[in-house]
């Protein structure tokens, strides 16, 4: 058992940090922390199921990976251009992958499988912003925009009848980007970061206008729409747990201030409330934070450019943790099993076991628990 | 059994590491001394580390002898110039994302930088406004802001040693030389984890040579953030988001960095290119290295460059080198091997 070896080692290492992460909860002297780290290791003995979806690269070529949690790949699927996000039907039947911004392509595939199904090529005049979701009856809405002037378009298909658009939202902003369903299944939750671009030049950083917005999912009206301290604080990915607190993960666009990066918000709050942080600590994440989770009573959030991820508390928005992890973005949850974390330098993170792979994650992750869909 | 979600952030964080530890003993004890860049590279950074040790242990030396004596300008200048040979020593190690001031995490605890918001002379005047003692213990305890040279920065160029900050100005030192201890002990026994198991790229290039030049390339990126911060945007130059600014040796710094950056390069990546059949890419490389140090200004304030027109052109003649060089580290060099370099941390969506 090497990893009994070094247990003690990281425990020691990390200990001032676990103590101010349940010191800050009000909780006793975490002397737990040395036997649970043990029995966890006695855990890694046994691999989680589980998979990962993410886009990835290896040898300056673009991929779909699937992706055990001991990095063992699953399935590759060579794609014609860098891919961002992904998302899972509800029926576990269908997935779809979707170009980066400003991409121009959709691709459906089988999730156990790997088999292609079915590749969308935008229409002339829009594109992909990288991200989207399926509602519960199986139609997908995809984050897009209308690449003359980056006015926000969410597009609605069926993926299983050939991509068929059946309608589109439009007029409740520039740039959206991470999409996600409430869990009212009423309500599509858009974070529209607020920038036009030319390419992927920003052009209006001195007029930006981001917001979190809820769409009713049938009509397309704003049923609410939230804005943030500083209009430079462009609202880039989202999290949502089943009671609908949605977690906002942000990108600051100016230079001057130094603001949090992260709020949480539920649907009919007057305001987002930013998460703990002092200014040394939002200055760590270098104004980007790249991808947010939740898990449990946890928000993960990454910091791509400050190589670390960070943990708090969901009720009290506390700061738990801060640890580092080199070219860190894509985070995701399981049910049950904790969250996953992934680099751009191939490593492949869970709660039982950190592993490098081949590949070099790209920014978003799909964790799912079952490793048979 | 079942464990809380609580106490499982924490454990995760910590299996996170283990898995980085458990991987890297059996791949260092077997393949590090095979691999020519690694190998060149490792025994680079010790020296680099043990330099760091000597120099921070001269300063708390300086410090608490001039403290001892009473502060008077001979040994507070002795103990300025302590300071400058530390940062000069510390600044090989900035940016790195291999070993132990990322294991660690202690690259904030010895220099909190950048400093948007003056946050360090905030904290240094709140902490000195209380009346309680100061040791290093305290100090770890503490914001980065105050813990490392940027801190001791303040106290001994703007404030100047003196009775009223010795006591911080030694907590500070002490911790200082207590990072660096653990840096340089880190780096005896590297037990590094590179990031592939299998190879990554189409040229034969093995998970140890990519780490390496990807480092070159982290290293870099950092180096060129101290150039272009206080640059700014437009007409709006930041000179006191330059590095050194209190003590007016940031282009010193920076030529330190280059001058470090351009050794892990000629520690075995060049002659790699060149045996990848790219001499070329690797004489472009070194000659834009050299032309750069060549031509470096001999102002060591980046400051005073940065307030006369002069000053601007001769940084913005730099700029020309300081973009040649990440285009052909950060751009070509990887297409040309066929690899791709970590890329999250530099092109977020």
């Amino acid at each position: 058992m090497v990893t009994k070896l070094n247990i003690k080692q990281i425990a020691t290492m990390d200990r001032r940090k676990f103590v101010k992460g349940v010191t800050g909860l009000g909780l006793s002297v975490p002397l737990g922390c040395f036997s649970l780290s043990t029995a966890q290791a006695s855990n890694s003995e046994q691999p989680s199921s589980g998979r990962v979806f993410s886009c990835a690269q290896l040898a300056q070529r673009h991929h779909l990976i699937c992706s055990d949690l001991q990095g063992q790949t699953l399935f590759n699927i060579p794609l014609p251009a860098r891919g961002h996000g992904m998302t899972l039907a509800p029926n576990n039947e269908i997935a779809v992958v979707f170009a980066r911004r400003p991409g121009q392509f959709m691709l459906s595939f089988d999730p156990a499988t790997g088999q292609s199904i079915n590749q969308y090529q935008m229409p002339s005049g829009r594109h992909c912003f990288g991200h989207g979701c399926f509602d519960n009856s199986g139609l997908l809405y995809a984050s897009q925009g209308f690449t003359q002037d980056s006015a926000g378009v969410i597009g609605v298909y069926d993926v299983a009848n050939n991509f068929k658009e059946v309608r589109t939202l439009t007029g409740f902003g520039i740039g959206p980007h991470e999409i996600l369903f409430h869990p009212d299944q009423q309500h599509l939750i858009v974070a529209v970061g607020g920038i036009q671009t030319h390419g992927r030049d920003k052009v209006n950083l001195a007029t930006m206008a981001p917001s979190l917005v809820y769409l009713d999912k049938q009509t397309g009206a704003v049923v609410q729409s939230i804005s943030l301290p500083d209009h430079l604080l462009s609202i880039r990915h989202l999290a949502v747990d089943e009671q609908g607190l949605v977690a906002l993960a942000c990108q600051y666009q100016g230079d001057e201030a130094i603001n949090p990066l992260l709020y949480t918000h539920q649907l009919g709050q007057t305001d987002a409330m930013a998460v703990a942080g002092e200014e040394e600590e939002w200055l760590r994440f270098n104004d980007y934070l790249g991808s947010v989770a939740i898990y449990q009573d946890q928000i993960i959030a990454t910091s791509p450019r400050g190589n670390c991820f960070a943990i708090w508390h969901k009720a009290t928005r506390e700061l738990i943790s801060i640890t580092p992890l080199t070219d860190v973005c894509g985070a995701a949850p399981l049910t049950a099993n904790g969250f996953v974390l992934t680099t751009g330098q191939g490593k492949l993170a869970s709660k039982n076991s950190a592993v490098n792979t081949q590949w070099a994650w790209d920014n978003h992750l799909m964790a799912t628990d079952a490793l048979n869909l | 059994m079942k464990f809380s979600s609580l106490t499982g952030f924490s454990c995760f964080a910590a299996f996170l590491s283990i898995g980085v530890f458990a991987s890297a003993m059996a791949e260092s004890q077997s393949t590090i001394a095979a691999q020519p860049i690694a190998a060149q590279a490792i025994s680079l950074k010790q020296q680099q580390a043990q330099q760091l040790l000597l120099q921070s242990q001269l300063l708390n030396q300086q410090i608490s002898q001039a403290c001892l004596a009473k502060p008077n300008q001979d040994n507070s200048k002795r103990a300025q110039q302590a300071w400058q040979n530390t940062m000069t020593a510390w600044v090989p190690l900035q940016g790195e994302t291999i070993g132990p001031i990322n294991q660690l995490d202690l690259a904030w605890s010895m220099q909190f930088w950048p400093d948007k918001k003056n946050i360090t002379g905030r904290k240094i005047k709140a902490i000195q406004a209380d009346d309680s003692a100061i040791t290093a213990a305290a100090i770890q305890q503490s914001s980065v802001a105050v813990r490392g040279l940027g801190a001791l920065e303040l106290l001994l160029f703007e404030q100047g040693l003196n009775r009223e900050n010795c006591s911080l100005s030694q907590a500070i030192a002490a911790n200082i030389m207590l990072n660096s201890e653990r840096l340089q002990q880190a780096w005896q026994q590297p037990k590094l984890s590179y990031n592939a198991a299998t190879v990554r790229s189409e040229v034969t290039l093995n998970a140890e040579d990519i780490a390496w030049i990807s480092e070159l390339s982290h290293q870099l990126s950092f180096a060129n953030k101290k150039f272009f911060m206080p640059l700014g945007k437009g007409e709006h130059i930041k000179p006191f988001q330059a590095e050194s600014w209190r003590s007016q040796t940031s282009m010193t710094q920076l030529k330190t960095s280059f001058t470090s950056l351009q050794q892990l390069y000629l520690s075995g990546i060049n002659a790699l290119l060149i045996s990848k059949g790219h001499p070329k890419l690797a004489g472009e490389i070194e000659q834009t290295f050299a032309d750069m140090l060549a031509n470096w200004p001999t102002e060591p304030s980046m400051v005073k460059l940065l307030k006369s027109d002069q000053g601007l052109a001769k940084l913005y003649r730099m700029r020309i080198d300081v973009e040649k060089l990440a285009y052909l580290i950060q751009e070509v060099l990887p297409v040309k091997l066929k690899f791709v370099i970590g890329f999250n941390a530099t092109d977020g969506d």
